[in-house]
């Protein structure tokens, strides 16, 4: 896809209180682009629910309602319920953060799965809550700094977008910042399907993550590029590797070490090589797994598990 | 009575307001000034602003230096010194607000400081290139050069109180490994620091009226820059180097804040909203894109 495709119309208004380099900010303009004039936001308590601004001004040129942590599937499915019955057609979307998604609001998000509600619910994921001030969420990796986990988390991330498979809904994506062109496409698909759908996006966050703000695509693009974050999509019971993800898949590109991914950031600086060496080991495991579930569909090259 | 009442005159007693923008060190300056009046047996306390702080927006922070214990626990109105660590500030924020007649102003600027910028009233005025030092002594956080070290240095010029080698320890034991360049920083600036009497005439009385206004939906409107002119919080200003740009729009794509506009089959860059991050010149293919240190006269 060309990038003059894309809209040039902004809904995501310049001037906002966004940190230098955001990650989640670049994706929302890019979500915004792809949904178009006819949407309805709802943002729950999230870095995104600071930068949209104060009254009287909003940074978003399109309507949003800002909801509790734990209920913002809860509010989509009913703004949903009402336009419907007065006859009017428009995407609502939830936009919220991993803390929103991972912790807090995770049985609003399964309860408005399981009844399939028509909404889209876009999950941007920066591995944090940053913006309390950068504390551990349960989608913040092993070993990653934080400052509720200050020798590195000991557990692995839990993945959502899984669960969100688990339920059985029409479709599920993953994207990163680092390929906005993948994120307009999967947009524009979720867009035209009726039910419950769920994109989670990758999005850097260079306050929480600790590496230099101009750098924000670069360490999104490397995530994929070493395994770290895997592109799929997942559409009515079949799963897809997409863009790098697919690439690497087919043996057509070579995976990075993920200790290129790691040095970038000083949320993994205090790392031992008995650590990287797990991430490696999770990287690994969870590829054989991908490959597995796609019952052997662009088989894995056995290089790349090792 | 009486010689309570002169006790209390003759106690050394400095209420001051640091004002920055989230990154360069604000907070941290503070509880520098703070531990640093503390190891020279003064009561001393730090408290920076609670809000939604984001890097690069503007921050306040403040700090009380006493003889004698400190029982408030409130913000700084009516600061005797006010510390600034950026000037951009000055534009978006009344930073000499409640400032005491024959205060001290620290700010951290490499252009001239006009008269008309300066309340009404007699001040002593440091100032001191910070950002010129941090970027000599390579004291960069995230790509934004600290400057509070400097500012530090410069105030201490006008506060003999503290010693600055009590507060090079309280740096090293702070920052420990990444000490030496802090140092380097600090003795600089208290060097190159210059120090200005200014004597103003009156104090310049500021009356903020805002007219009552009727509000049936209580519903925000989009407007462009919720936040202010964010080209503020800029270091330094990505440039376009036309005569390479092929157009390819991964900088448009890619720009978080919506600045950069294609416009006439071009790319042309915001510089009103602009946060200077730099993504545009790290994606773009052809080099095409260069930075300058941002210099606001």
């Amino acid at each position: 896809m060309k990038l003059s495709e894309i809209p040039a119309e902004e809904y995501l208004l310049e001037g906002n209180s966004a940190c230098h380099g955001c990650g989640s900010s670049m994706a929302l303009r890019t979500v915004l682009k792809a949904l178009g004039k006819r949407t309805v936001l709802v943002v729950p308590a999230s870095c995104t629910s600071v930068y949209q601004g104060m009254y009287p001004g909003s940074a978003i040129a399109v309507p949003v309602v800002n909801s509790a942590f734990a209920c913002s599937s809860a509010v989509a499915s009913g703004l949903k319920a009402s336009l419907e019955h007065q006859g009017i057609d428009a995407n609502v979307v939830v936009w919220a953060g991993d803390g929103g998604t991972y912790d807090i609001g995770l049985q609003a998000l399964s309860g408005a799965a399981e009844r399939n509600e028509d909404i889209l619910y876009i999950c941007y994921n920066n591995e944090m809550y940053s913006n309390t001030g950068i504390q551990r969420s349960s989608a913040t990796p092993f070993g990653a700094w934080t400052t509720t986990t200050v020798s590195g988390k000991k557990e692995h991330r839990k993945d959502v977008a899984e669960l969100m498979m688990a339920h059985g809904i029409p479709y599920v994506a993953t994207a990163s910042a680092g390929y906005l062109d993948d994120l307009y496409r999967k947009v524009r698909k979720a867009k035209r399907i009726e039910g419950f759908r769920y994109i989670e996006i990758l999005t850097p966050c260079p306050p929480g993550w600790r590496y230099s703000m101009e750098r924000t695509v670069e360490v999104a693009k490397l995530a994929v590029e070493t395994g770290m974050w895997i592109l799929y999509e997942y559409e009515h019971g079949v799963l897809r590797l997409t863009g790098v993800s697919r690439a690497i898949a087919a043996g057509k590109k070579k995976m990075k070490d993920v200790q290129e991914y790691l040095l970038l950031q000083g949320r993994f600086s205090h790392l031992s090589s008995a650590e990287i060496q797990e991430i490696r080991k999770y990287i690994a495991e969870r590829w054989k797994k991908f490959a597995d579930v796609r019952g052997g569909e662009h088989a894995v090259a056995a290089e790349f598990f090792v | 009575m009486r010689g309570l009442d002169e006790e209390s005159i003759e106690e050394l007693r400095w209420e001051i307001r640091l004002h920055g923008r989230g990154g360069q060190g604000v907070v941290t300056a503070s509880k520098i000034l703070a531990e640093s009046a503390f190891a020279e047996r003064y009561h001393a306390q730090s408290i920076p602003f609670f809000g939604a702080e984001r890097r690069g927006s503007p921050v306040m922070a403040f700090t009380r230096i006493s003889e004698h214990e400190i029982r408030e626990r409130s913000q700084i109105y009516t600061p005797d010194c006010v510390l600034i660590l950026d000037p951009l500030v000055m534009r978006v924020l009344d930073v000499f607000n409640g400032l005491k007649d024959g205060g001290g102003v620290v700010i951290s600027t490499s252009s001239r400081i006009s008269d008309e910028i300066l309340p009404d009233i007699s001040l002593t005025l440091v100032v001191v290139d910070g950002v010129g030092i941090a970027l000599k002594k390579d004291l960069l956080v995230a790509g934004n050069p600290v400057v509070n070290i400097p500012v530090i240095g410069a105030f201490l010029r006008v506060f003999p109180h503290i010693g600055i080698e009590t507060v090079e320890k309280v740096i090293s034991e702070k920052f420990k490994r990444n000490s030496k360049r802090s140092v380097k920083a600090l003795y600089s600036a208290y060097e190159s620091a210059e120090v200005l009497k200014i004597r103003g005439k009156k104090r310049a009385e500021k009356v903020y009226s805002k007219k009552p206004g009727k509000i049936w939906i209580p519903a925000s409107k989009p407007v462009v820059g919720v936040a202010g002119k964010t080209g503020y919080w800029r270091d330094f200003r990505p440039v376009i180097n036309y005569s390479r740009c092929t157009n390819c729009l991964n900088c448009w794509i890619h720009c978080p804040e919506g600045s950069i506009r294609r416009e006439n089959g071009e790319v042309v860059i915001d510089y009103d909203y602009c946060k200077g991050c730099l993504v545009c010149l790290s994606v773009c293919p052809r080099r095409a894109i260069s930075s300058e240190r941002e210099v606001f006269a």
